[in-house]
């Protein structure tokens, strides 16, 4: 089983099922609400049970973003038209049993660093 | 000069230095934080102009040390040493940054999940 918690631990989220697509985003919204770069891994939303006060943004039309109100830890990413959620891995418990497997929006990234791991982008 | 704003726009800035060093975190508080690990630019608050501010939302730790973020959007916009010392919130600036990650601190701490592998300096702790 999968647990995490956001900086403060006002909210908690338990996943209860194998997270797939471990990935780090270096898209512009995901650089802005991390204050870096987002790693996530997904599950089906029926098997993820979140409790606490999370506020969500919808930063485009297609997806909303979950964050802690209180400490501000960037947790999860929700598509309205998928029955999946991504939960930020860096908001997980160890052992967490998890290797990222990829970089995506790698076309939109930060031009202060550099992808040296080796991992697959797109 | 460095400027940003966080995505609902409630928050912009332009920062009046070079850009120094960002220095990349692995502490279990920034990954909880962030989601993966922070990264950030020490700056003098006399370089820094705030064109808007609004919805900031601080966090802060029992030891002093305080987090600020846009409380609308979740964006991550800087960090507060207790001594007082500022940090900015590296996904927040605009490109091109003239920026360049120098380094990584904590990384005795650093998940489980990823390596550490771009070959720049590493320490345990905040100092080896």
């Amino acid at each position: 089983m999968t647990t995490g918690r956001c900086l403060c631990g006002d909210i908690t989220f338990t996943v209860n099922a194998t997270p797939s697509g471990a990935s780090v985003c270096h898209c512009g919204q995901c650089r802005k609400q991390s204050g870096h770069l987002w790693a996530s891994a997904q599950a089906p939303e029926a098997e993820v049970t979140i409790d606490g006060p999370v506020h969500w943004y919808e930063a485009s039309g297609i997806a909303e973003r979950g964050f802690c109100p209180r400490c501000g830890s960037f947790l999860f990413w929700k598509a309205h038209d998928e029955d999946t959620i991504s939960f930020a891995l860096g908001a997980l418990d160890e052992p967490t049993g998890i290797t990222l497997e990829r970089h995506i929006f790698t076309a939109d990234k930060g031009d202060y660093y550099d992808i040296k791991d080796g991992l697959p982008q797109k | 000069m460095i400027t940003g704003a966080c995505l609902c726009g409630a928050n912009a800035f332009e920062l009046d230095a070079g850009p120094g060093p960002v220095t990349a975190c692995h502490c279990g508080q920034c990954r909880r934080y962030s989601g993966f690990h922070a990264a950030s630019i020490d700056y003098d608050a006399k370089d820094m102009r705030w064109l808007r501010q609004g919805h900031l939302t601080r966090f802060t730790h029992p030891g002093g040390s305080t987090r600020v973020f846009c409380g609308k959007c979740g964006t991550k916009l800087w960090f507060e040493y207790a001594d007082g010392g500022l940090s900015l919130e590296a996904g927040v600036m605009d490109a091109p940054t003239g920026a360049r990650l120098a380094g990584h601190i904590f990384v005795a701490d650093k998940g489980d999940f990823y390596d550490i592998a771009d070959g720049l300096p590493q320490q345990q702790g905040w100092e080896d």
